[in-house]
This record gives structure tokens, C-alpha cells and sequence, in this order.
């Protein structure tokens, strides 16, 4: 990979890597994801990438940013390799990019500063009780009333719900139009009569959360872009941040550290147990290079629809090898929970054995592989 | 020209669109005529064969692997994998000898075969892969380069004008001979490195051909992609294209990712290669793309075949005949186990960041 980057980009990530490597600190890995002390490290984290200008470095200059889309993702690969912990939600990655496409100049103004500054914290509320992979079936409504709209209706797995100042929101704004057709996006507060949020508990410890709608009134000027083009504005503004390039640096770390375990151990003189772990670094290598190639077509202007999804196939393919290496490396020791002495590496290993059934995100497996063979392949529909 | 996971740019595109055309020709002309002698001469003819190996022709290990690539495609049968990556050696070993037989390889007069002369994986690399007719008398011997430890010390000899063995028949098409065993002490024998320096050429010369080796694999392996894809358009069962079916689309998703992935993996570690490369990540690739290559292109080969159905495994249908090129190429590129563990070796604290 090093070999494809020019020499800017190349000294921003020795940047970068230096300035990691000087703060890390091993709590990063061994305090509760759901804690105060985590948020806490994570707000600080924000506040050191912000005063570097690393924080929205893909940004247009006039909204602070100060690099490209490689460098952006340079970071981003770095974040996770050094398990960094975030506290700032989507506003940074998904919410901003899309209201410098589609918003008002009032919207960019109310709401890029705090995006930036990393003190405003956007959630998504996109997926319902009857509407996950297939989001064109969504049903939540935003009636049209005078000058404003009113929203009914519930979103699920909100994640940093509990904690965001505000909510991109898609819901229904024409029941009559084709399915993605009539859906409409709006920024929204979050503390607003009529919501009301509750805790989902995921197997991992992380908390998301079910958002509740019932006549909750929103000003007009809240929809962001075209009214019913939402599914649209949608799919474009979640490329942004859909190379995930953050995630298989994340497992090669966590691959590095169970290694180094291994070798102190001695699982490590375990000529299949060596195997296994290169198996999972060709794994590994390959969902990288998906996740660049996915970066270097967003970095050309290119909108990588089904190539993203080829790099979202690799996490999916790789999730399974992982959690079944991580049983045969520890046995019973794999499921001892952060917390108890005997928790390897303070439960992480738990942690990731639990996070390896993490395959629904971006759609389940078969949705993933869908998108692919329709977009990707064109492949005939039955 | 297959729509590629990797950014090539025009010149490159060029190249691969002319290597896989020469070798497309040359494999419509059918077993009997296929021997490699008359592609070998063409890719001589075309400048090729010195591209990436000769400071004149110009090129880099990333041309090579184009090169290889569209060779896969085209399904040729010659030992290009194996004379690129002992030339590349060559190149850096300097001397006479070393000399002329890079002048060999660039004018294609002769064939530069690596041999493990302890045995081992590398020596059946060199056993096949290449068909020629020792009986014509405008075919070329052999040239070997031969690797060994005898006494715990390393060498790398040169051992022209070899003689293949009796045909042996193998699952490839073309004809193939044996390789004996030669005589390395007789006066033609020509010592090209010894020592430390023996060994590092040799690890560069095997790790470059097992990459080139996974190159053709990957330009094979599209071609099933592109014709898998083609017929599910085209056969109808239950009154539909069989492509319409979720569960055949996603053995084509499969092929796909697997092909994407491949490409990227084997260009990334070839521009990794050489002056202005980045000599740790090549190393640390490099296991990684031929474990990739070799595991998950075989199951490209499997899946293939399960589009394809019953016509696929038809000896007349044209993928019989990939498949016997890649089953070969596969064998070459290492063994899943030595290459998962070689990948291992390189997992080290800090290993993306250094």
C-alpha cells in the first residue's frame, strides 16, 4: 500500500503514527466501551484530532478541512490500527459530507461548526422494526402541516442515541410514491416533545437504542435535501464513509496482540495454530486492499457502490475465521468476560469473539451479496 | 479486456490486451502445435520477454505481472513465471555468465528455468509448465538455475544447453518432458552467487516466481469469472436465466470478490518490488498474495465449474483447458500450509506502521 502514496501523504502518516504512538494508553483497550471513562477518552481523542485538523481533514477548506480523501483515510486506517477511541458519532463522517451536498447554506452554518468542533453528536435513525436491509420499506412518517412537518413512528439500533444533540432522520414524506421514491431526510434535535429513547443492549456491552416518534412537531426547513429524493441523498452520503478501512487495521492489531500472547504462552509452537493465524492475515491483507480500493475511487470521485460492498463481503467472510481462531487459540479462557481476573487481555478476547457474530451491519450477509450481484454484476433479476 | 479490480492506466491496458491476444492465438492453434516455441518467439519478437529484466526495454516487476496476467488470461503455456523471475535474479547477480544469459531470456533464444537442485516445492516448478519438442531442431535447450546447499553453503549456478527428458503425460495440454538430472558438474557449469548472496537471490528469485505464478492464476481466474458470468445469462432452467437465481448469483458474487481481491493483492506486493519499491512490504505481501491466490482461486476453479454444470466438465469446452493450465500454476504457487505459515513469520507487533 505504502508504495502507492505520494510523499504528502506518506509524511502525514508518519505524522499521524508518531502522534499515536505518543498517546497511546493501554486503557484504550481495557475500559468498558460503555463507560464515563470511555466516553471521556474518546471527547479527549476528538479534541486532539480537532486541534491538529486531523478531525475533519476531508472537510472543504472553507468548513476546516486540510487534506484529501487518502489522507482522510490514512487516518481513519490509523484510528483503528491503534484502537483509538471516538465519542463524535456520524456528524464527522456521514452527517457533514452530506450536508455539504445536499444542505441549505443555513443548514451548513447551524450545524457544521458543532460537527467540527466535535461538540455536536448526530446519530442515525434509519432502520425499523420492518425496515433494516430493505430500507425503502421504511415507515415512519413526516406529515407536511403549514410549516412544519410531523413525524410518527419508531427507528431501531440508534446507535449513540442515548448521548447525540441530533438526528438524521429518514422517514415516509409520500405513502403514495414507489418505495424509494417518497422518503424525505431531516436534520432534527434530539430532545424534542413526542421522542422518547430507550436502551437496546447488544451482546457485545455497546448500548443502542429504539427512538419512539409520536406527533413530533419539526420546522419545514429541517429536511435535508430534496423533498422524497432522501433514499437517494441516503446512498450517496453513506459512500462516504463505506472503504471501513478502520476495521481490518482494527483486527490486525488485535491479531498482533493475540500473536505476541501465543508466543508467551507457547500456543505459538503450534504449527496449525501459526497456520490459522496467517490464514486470518491473508484474510486480513485482502480486506484492506478492498477497503483502499474503495478509498482511492472516492478519492477519484467516483461513487464505489458494489465495490464497497465487496470490502463489507471480506469483513463478513473474515468475522467467522476470527472468532473460531480466537476458540481454538484460548478455549473456555475466550469466553471470560472483562471484569474477571482471569479475562484475557482484560476481555477483549471475549469482546472480539462476541463482536465476530457482528454480520448485520450494511445488511446481512445475502443482502451484502446482493447488492454485488446486482450492482457489481448486473446480474438478471428472476 | 476484463473490467479490473486494479488501475493500470492505458500503456499497461495495451500491454495485457496485446499479451492475452498472442496468447490467445497461440492457444486456438490446439495441442498438436501448442508447444510454447512459437509464443516464446512471439513475446521475443514483441520486446516482451526483456520487459521489466532489461534497462533498454524498460519496465518494472508491475509490467511483469501484467504480463503474467495476460497470459493467464490467454491461457498460454509457457514458462514465463520461472524465466522472469530467474532473470530478474540474474539481474541483480551481475557477471558474464549472468550477463549472457539475461541476453538469452531478452532475445528469447533460450528458457530460464530456477531449479531447487535439493528438491523440495521449488523443483517441481520447473518440471513443467513448458512444452517443447526437443526433436525440432529450431528449439531451444533449456537454460537451469540451479539453487543449492551443499555443505552449508549456498550457490547458484548456471548449467546451459540442457536436454529435456521423455514426454510425461500430465492433466496440462501441452507436451511436457521431463526434467533430468543433470550433470551441474561438467565444465559448463557456471557459478553466478555463493554464500549469503546465493541465498537472498534465491529467496527473491521464489518469491517473485510464486507471485508471477499467482498473476496468470488471477488472469485465469477472471476469464472464468467473465465466462461463468456469460453463460449464467444465457442457459435457462425453470424458465429463467439461471443468473436470475439468488443462489448462483451468489457463487458469482464469490468468484468475483475472490478475483478482485487477488488482483489487488499481487499488484500491490509487485509495486512493492525493486527500486522505488518498499523492500519489507514486499516480503511481508508476499506470502499473503500467494496464499490468497492459491486458496481462493482454486475455489474460484470449483465454482467455475458449478455455473458451468455438466458442459463444463466436457473435455471440448474451452475452461477444461484453463483449468489444467491453472491446476498447474496452482501446484507451483506453494503449498496452502508452507504459504499460511510463511504468511505467520511476518505478524509482528506494529506491522501495518512500520
Amino acid at each position: 500500500m505504502r508504495t502507492r502514496w505520494s510523499e504528502q501523504h506518506l509524511r502525514l502518516r508518519r505524522e499521524v503514527i508518531e502522534f499515536f504512538e505518543e498517546v497511546w494508553q493501554p486503557e484504550w483497550l481495557s475500559t468498558e466501551p460503555e463507560s464515563d471513562e470511555y466516553r471521556a477518552m474518546g471527547r479527549e481523542m476528538d479534541k486532539r484530532l480537532i486541534e491538529r485538523g486531523w478531525y475533519t481533514l476531508h472537510w472543504p477548506p472553507e468548513f476546516g478541512g486540510k487534506g484529501d480523501m487518502i489522507q482522510h483515510t490514512i487516518l481513519r486506517e490509523l484510528e483503528g490500527y491503534y484502537r483509538v477511541p471516538t465519542y463524535g458519532g456520524h456528524g464527522r463522517f456521514i452527517v457533514g459530507p452530506a450536508l455539504l451536498q445536499f444542505g441549505t447554506k443555513e443548514q451548513q452554518e447551524k450545524y457544521m461548526p458543532g460537527i467540527a468542533d466535535g461538540s455536536l453528536v448526530i446519530c442515525e435513525g434509519l432502520t425499523e422494526p420492518d425496515a433494516g436491509s430493505d430500507l425503502g420499506s421504511l415507515r415512519a412518517t413526516a406529515r407536511r402541516e403549514g410549516d412544519r412537518y410531523i413525524i410518527d413512528g419508531t427507528k431501531l439500533y440508534v446507535t449513540f442515541g442515548h448521548y447525540a444533540n441530533a438526528m438524521l432522520l429518514a422517514a415516509r414524506t409520500d405513502p403514495a410514491a414507489r418505495k424509494h421514491e417518497g422518503v424525505s431526510l431531516f436534520l432534527i434535535d434530539m430532545k424534542l416533545p413526542g421522542m422518547k429513547t430507550s436502551p437496546l443492549m447488544c451482546i457485545t456491552g455497546h448500548q443502542v437504542n429504539e427512538v419512539v416518534f409520536r406527533d413530533v412537531s419539526i420546522p419545514a426547513d429541517s429536511l435535508l435535501g430534496e423533498e422524497n429524493r432522501g433514499f437517494y441523498h441516503m446512498a450517496l452520503a453513506l459512500n462516504y464513509e463505506r472503504s471501513g478501512v478502520n476495521a481490518p487495521s482494527r483486527y490486525m492489531a488485535e491479531l498482533e496482540d493475540i500473536v505476541a500472547l501465543a508466543k508467551e504462552t507457547g500456543r505459538w509452537d503450534d504449527p496449525g495454530i501459526r497456520g490459522r493465524c496467517g490464514e486470518l492475515a491473508t484474510m486480513l491483507s485482502a480486506w484492506r486492499a478492498m477497503a483502499w480500493r474503495v478509498a482511492g475511487a472516492q478519492a477519484r470521485g467516483v461513487v464505489p457502490t458494489w465495490e464497497a460492498s465487496v470490502a463489507e463481503l471480506y469483513r463478513k467472510n473474515t468475522n467467522p475465521v476470527f472468532g473460531d481462531l480466537l476458540i481454538d487459540l484460548f478455549g473456555p479462557d475466550a469466553v471470560i468476560s472483562r471484569g474477571e481476573t482471569p479475562a484475557v487481555l482484560h476481555g477483549r478476547i471475549e469482546y472480539d469473539l462476541l463482536e465476530s457474530f457482528n454480520n448485520h451491519g450494511q445488511g446481512g450477509l445475502l443482502v451484502t451479496k446482493n447488492a454485488i450481484a446486482r450492482r457489481g454484476l448486473r446480474l438478471p433479476r428472476e | 479486456v476484463p473490467d479490473l479490480a486494479i488501475e493500470l492506466g492505458d500503456e499497461r491496458l495495451e500491454l495485457l490486451r496485446t499479451v492475452r491476444s498472442v496468447s490467445e492465438d497461440s492457444a486456438k492453434a490446439g495441442p498438436a502445435t501448442a508447444d510454447g516455441h512459437s509464443l516464446w518467439t512471439q513475446l521475443a519478437a514483441l520486446d516482451l520477454l526483456g520487459v521489466g529484466v532489461d534497462a533498454d526495454t524498460g519496465g518494472s516487476a508491475v509490467d511483469i505481472g501484467v504480463i503474467g496476467l495476460g497470459l493467464g488470461a490467454g491461457n498460454a503455456e509457457v514458462p514465463y513465471a520461472e524465466a522472469a523471475a530467474a532473470a530478474i535474479g540474474l539481474g541483480s547477480a551481475g557477471g558474464a555468465a549472468a550477463r549472457q544469459a539475461l541476453r538469452g531470456h531478452c532475445d528469447g533464444s533460450l528458457r530460464l528455468i530456477p531449479v531447487n537442485k535439493n528438491g523440495g516445492q521449488v523443483r517441481t516448478i520447473t518440471g513443467a509448465s513448458f512444452a517443447q519438442d526437443v526433436s525440432g531442431s529450431d528449439v531451444p535447450a533449456v537454460t537451469l538455475l540451479g539453487y543449492e546447499q551443499r555443505d552449508g553453503k549456498a550457490a547458484l549456478t548456471l548449467l546451459s544447453e540442457v536436454w529435456l527428458g521423455p514426454r510425461v503425460r500430465t492433466a496440462a495440454r501441452g507436451v511436457y518432458r521431463s526434467l533430468p538430472s543433470p550433470d551441474w558438474d561438467h565444465d559448463g557449469a557456471e557459478l553466478v552467487a555463493e554464500g549469503h548472496d546465493a541465498e537472498v537471490l534465491w529467496d527473491d528469485i521464489r518469491s517473485l516466481n510464486r507471485l508471477l505464478c499467482a498473476a496468470e492464476l488471477t488472469g485465469g481466474a477472471r476469464w472464468m469469472l467473465d465466462t461463468a458470468d456469460a453463460y449464467s445469462r444465457v442457459r435457462h432452467q425453470f424458465g429463467h436465466p439461471i443468473g436470475s437465481y439468488q443462489g448462483l448469483q451468489h457463487v458469482l458474487v464469490d468468484i468475483l470478490a475472490a478475483v478482485e481481491a487477488s488482483e489487488l493483492l499481487v499488484f500491490e506486493t509487485l509495486a512493492a518490488w525493486g527500486d522505488g519499491g518498499d523492500e519489507q512490504e514486499f516480503h511481508d505481501l508476499c506470502p499473503v498474495a500467494c496464499a490468497f491466490a492459491r486458496r481462493r482461486l482454486h475455489a474460484v476453479m470449483k465454482d467455475c465449474y458449478g455455473v458451468l454444470g455438466g458442459i463444463g466438465f466436457m473435455e471440448e469446452h474451452a475452461v477444461s483447458a484453463y483449468n489444467r493450465t491453472m491446476l498447474l500454476r496452482l501446484s507451483q504457487v506453494g503449498s496452502s500450509i508452507e504459504l499460511n505459515e510463511s504468511a505467520s513469520t511476518r505478524i509482528r507487533r506494529r506491522q501495518w506502521v512500520q
